[in-house]
């Protein structure tokens, strides 16, 4: 089934739109997802509850797996009724500082409303360790008693509602935060999932070397990725066919000169056969394009989809144009899938100039770091080149294998 | 399988295939359920009781022909298509869709809800159908319909050639400001065509009716203002995990199911609360900061904890007791403390590393021994990967992953699981958990929610000792949890427990086929797979220490394939009302399995 899901784009208990249950005094609850305006659908997972423009009335962060991925929804409930929170700390010797498993019971309207300083519940979530009370119509508060984690208590009494209060274990009565409430003028608006056009820049997060890796060109059949090395490369997998490889074709022209500038070699390299060599060149001429262009026989392309797959997924669907960006020592840091947008691939040729080239890392193309450095099976790849008929790239790749694994001294 | 297998058999199944992909060897790419022979009959051994083909499942045959026939009476009823001549037994009889007698249940200046549980003796007929159907149309005549939800939650065949089912209907329409909204349960009998797949309404009765009139919309979504120029917003945050799919370097860690959650905190001690995001294999995790006017700024990078692991829940809290506020989250199988140097950077980092490969989900926090600083309990899920690893037995499976209590000894976290107890009954499924007072004792205790059984119920004996007593005192709620949460719902002073549970009208539907389920053989173990799929449960504090299931008369459960309900006092009333986030897995194909 989870084949069926993945695979064939199926749902699963899709679309399912959240709810909300209004609570009659406690003894029914009532479905009131829709005017509450909270049915939303799509897969959430995880939600946290916090006071986020301080108006004393609870908001809600919401988590999901479907777009958009994040939701932050502002409750603007009308009404007058009353409501208190507190924010507890201590600094006593023998209690947390964040006073989690406090208790705290607050007597208000002829009520007991009792809650805890937690960290973490429901599914993957944490709310505000704020404590949040509605009182109704109560207008003040009766008394409060406060159970700290070493079971010490205090008591208040006689509080003031529609307050934000802290309080610190042994410091005398509660006080007022001195947080302003957030002025909100601006109109809610939906957020759109976006379309995939921009997911196809792949950051090939531990580098895999390519030095080795062939460029024929049409007049040098043994050229390869180190005649290039010294500066970053693009190499474009593109065909006389494929509409949009030409029209990419001609953005690198358009820009051919910033790109130059930046220190980028294109090289493309034709996937057609040897019947469109004469029209391939003609359209590399017309672009400026032909001073690196090569030739991508069966076994380039084999070869590109082997370590593609190594990045990706295995049977990854790859329409043309694909292309891979190594850096200035021939190893790839990035798959693009379909056509490179060039505002984006002038910013990434500015990280990467700013990126460490002896480190196997490309972390910094994805703007974020690691925390588990995992290499790459060479072993793998190294296999697939050898089930390919390519033994030399099978002894390159194969040379990688633990190659971060301190040498024996034997 | 044929379609009507798969629906019966996703039905019990749960997440764990699919959660499996996580947790496997990155190079190899994700081995899915039925692509490897072995795991194929490891799973035809756990639902041999459930497969519909083998079972002979009528009643599922019957269900799509009555579902068929209802959705055109829908598009009559709703958007005035014509009503499909035939789609009506002779002698069809009905109650008014929306009861002539309502009752005010609440009412409070923001919203008045309208109720009905009787049933009324009025019946109309064919000939003056439009009669039953006047008073819902009006009620829903603000506006267009914006949710018309309609599930059947079960199939009960009387012999000879009728059968009846029992529907939950949800309708709301009209347009902001005023909204109207109509939750509607009932019955129809239906009489059997030529074959199975033709079916016509013979009676439809409401017995039960709720309105609820709101004059503005409780929430509005304001996150494009807060959230939407922070950079790289779009790309990261309105792209779904199911767009990401195959658009990441596999070597990070991918997820499929989506399972990151949410932290909330002041990390910068300003008093107000910032939000920590953990994201997917391959993009960075976020904290954006409460600026204190209307908008955020992300400063993951400066903070250094913008990490591209695949990470699922975070915490912020003050870990090592210097006033400052520290994260903690699960990356992989381990959790990883980054602790805040006091000017808003992480750099200082501790690994928990429990020795196996099994990963981390839900994480909370609290000093449950009292030695003044914070330990942290990590739920975890599957272990032994999927031949070894699926749940057994399905309903009450204790072959889960060990969940770990990582106690905070200073300068030194330890694995204290054994020696404190927590030990006890520590192979489920478990997704989420809640260090809380759940006996009233003064002390810290844990409830653990485990999907594919029971959950535990770990009380505190004051020392930081536990022992599970989730059964002795009631509160094992058997079935399929993804969270929990607590508060005290109904104002008695003893709090209440509310399990995520999964809701499935099809897994409901099917366990209720008292002849057919399992061949009617084991009655115990038949409530517990009807139970499986009943959908969120509420426990009442009741009597002493024990808890009671209050779910059916609180009405609760319908809460969909739910992952993180939680108690939220929305309308500051004092009573806590409940929030339940669902869905499973949406994907381009709006046909659901």
């Amino acid at each position: 089934m989870a084949h069926l899901v993945q695979k064939q784009g199926l749902s699963w208990s899709g679309r399912e739109r959240n709810r909300m249950f209004l609570s009659v005094r406690g003894e029914q609850f009532i479905d009131a997802s829709s005017v509450t305006a909270t049915d939303f659908i799509g897969d959430a997972r995880a939600l946290g509850l916090v006071d986020w423009d301080r108006d004393g009335r609870v908001d809600m962060l919401l988590r999901n797996r479907t777009a958009p991925r994040l939701r932050l929804l502002r409750n603007q409930i009308g009404g007058d009724r009353h409501w208190l929170q507190l924010r507890l700390s201590s600094q006593t010797f023998g209690v947390n500082r964040d006073a989690i498993g406090a208790r705290v019971v607050v007597e208000a309207g002829g009520r007991l409303l009792t809650r805890t300083v937690t960290a973490g519940d429901g599914h993957l979530s944490q709310s505000s360790k704020t404590l949040f009370f509605g009182l109704d119509d109560a207008t003040k508060v009766d008394k409060m008693t406060v159970r700290w984690p070493n079971g010490e208590t205090q008591e208040f009494h006689d509080l003031g509602v529609d307050a934000h209060l802290v309080l610190q274990q042994g410091a005398g009565a509660p006080s007022l935060e001195a947080v302003k409430k957030v002025a909100w003028s601006h109109a809610p608006q939906a957020q759109e999932r976006m379309d995939n056009g921009d997911l196809g820049r792949v950051t090939v997060i531990t580098k895999i070397p390519m030095s080795e890796f062939p460029l024929p060109s049409f007049e040098n059949p043994d050229r390869k990725v180190s005649d290039f090395a010294g500066r970053p490369l693009l190499i474009n997998f593109w065909s006389t066919t494929c509409a949009a490889c030409l029209e990419e074709l001609d953005a690198f022209h358009t820009r051919h000169k910033k790109l130059k500038s930046v220190g980028l070699q294109i090289v493309p390299m034709l996937a057609d056969g040897p019947e469109k060599f004469d029209q391939a060149k003609k359209i590399l001429a017309a672009v400026n394009m032909q001073q690196h262009a090569g030739v991508a026989s069966k076994e380039v392309t084999a070869g590109m989809k082997i370590l593609a797959e190594a990045v990706l997924t295995k049977d990854v669907d790859m329409p043309l144009p694909v292309s891979l960006l190594l850096d200035q020592n021939g190893q790839l840091v990035q798959i693009h899938l379909g056509a490179v947008r060039i505002p984006n691939l002038l910013r990434d040729l500015a990280i990467l100039r700013r990126m460490d080239p002896k480190s196997p890392s490309a972390s910094a193309l994805a703007h974020g770091s690691r925390v588990i450095f995992r290499d790459r099976d060479f072993a793998g790849i190294s296999r697939y080149f050898a089930e390919a008929k390519m033994p030399e790239l099978a002894a390159y790749y194969a040379s990688f294998i633990d190659r971060f694994r301190p040498k024996s001294k034997d | 399988m044929p379609p009507l297998t798969w629906k019966v058999s996703l039905a019990f199944f749960c997440t764990v295939s699919t959660l499996f992909p996580c947790t496997q060897d990155p190079q190899k790419g994700p081995t899915f359920l039925t692509h490897d022979p072995e795991v194929a009959s490891g799973v035809a051994a756990n639902v041999q009781h459930v497969d519909p083909a083998a079972g002979g499942w009528r009643s599922e045959v019957l269900h799509d022909a009555a579902k068929n026939s209802l959705k055109k009476f829908l598009g009559w009823l709703i958007h005035e298509k014509d009503l499909p001549s035939g789609s009506l037994a002779d002698g069809f009889t009905t109650s008014a869709l929306r009861p002539s007698h309502l009752d005010t249940v609440f009412h409070d200046g923001t919203m008045t809800v309208l109720h009905s549980t009787k049933m009324e003796a009025h019946r109309f007929g064919v000939d003056d159908i439009g009669g039953a159907t006047t008073g819902l149309r009006t009620a829903l005549e603000g506006g267009p319909v914006f949710n018309d939800f309609f599930k059947f939650i079960s199939v009960e065949l009387s012999g000879g050639n009728t059968f009846q089912t029992q529907f939950i209907m949800h309708l709301a329409a009209g347009e902001a400001p005023m909204i109207t909204q109509v939750n509607i349960e009932g019955t129809i009998t239906w009489l059997i065509g030529e074959d199975d797949e033709h079916v016509k309404m013979q009676s439809l009765e409401v017995h039960h009716y709720e309105e609820l009139i709101s004059l503005k919309p409780t929430f509005e979504d304001i996150t494009a203002a807060t959230f939407g120029d922070t950079p790289r917003w779009k790309l990261q945050m309105l792209h779904g995990v199911d767009q990401y799919m195959g658009k990441h370097d596999r070597l990070i860690g991918r997820s499929y199911i989506g399972s990151q959650g949410i932290a909330v905190g002041d990390i910068n001690g300003d008093g107000r609360d910032d939000v920590y995001v953990p994201q997917q294999g391959g993009l960075p995790n976020r904290l954006y900061i409460h600026k204190g006017d209307h908008t955020v700024e992300e400063i993951s990078k400066a903070a250094q904890v913008d990490f591209l692991d695949n990470t699922r829940a975070a915490l912020i809290l003050d870990l090592d007791n210097d006033g400052d506020q520290d994260l903690a989250m699960s990356i992989g199988s381990s959790v990883l403390l980054a602790f805040n140097n006091g000017q808003g950077v992480f750099d200082k980092r501790k690994t928990l590393r429990y020795p196996d490969n099994t990963e981390v989900f839900s994480l909370c926090a609290a000093d449950p021994d009292n030695d003044g600083d914070l330990d942290i309990y990590a739920s975890r899920y599957i272990s032994g990967g999927l031949i070894g690893g699926m749940p057994t037995p399905y309903h009450d499976a204790n072959n889960g992953s060990n969940n770990i209590y990582w106690r905070n000894d200073g300068y030194e976290w330890v694995d204290a699981t054994e020696e404190s107890g927590l030990s006890d009954n520590n192979h489920k499924f478990s997704l989420g958990a809640i260090w809380e007072d759940l006996d009233g004792d003064g002390d810290m205790d844990l409830y653990v929610a485990n999907d594919f059984g029971r959950n535990n119920l770990y009380v505190n004996d004051g020392n930081g000792h536990f022992h599970d007593e989730g059964v002795a005192r009631g509160a094992d709620d058997i079935g399929a949890a993804m969270g929990v949460s607590v508060a005290d719902a109904n104002l008695d002073g003893k709090m209440d427990i509310l399990v995520t549970n999964m809701f499935s009208s099809a897994g409901r539907r099917i366990a209720t086929q008292n002849d057919k389920f399992m061949d009617g053989n084991d009655v115990e173990v038949h409530k517990d797979y009807v139970r499986h799929a009943r959908g969120n449960s509420l426990l009442f504090g009741g009597e002493g220490t024990d808890f009671l299931d209050v779910t059916d008369q609180t009405r609760i459960a319908v809460g969909g394939w739910a992952w993180s309900a939680k108690f939220v006092d929305f309308n500051n009333d004092g009573f806590d009302d409940i929030y339940s986030p669902n869905g499973f897995l949406t994907n381009e194909d709006s046909q659901d399995l």
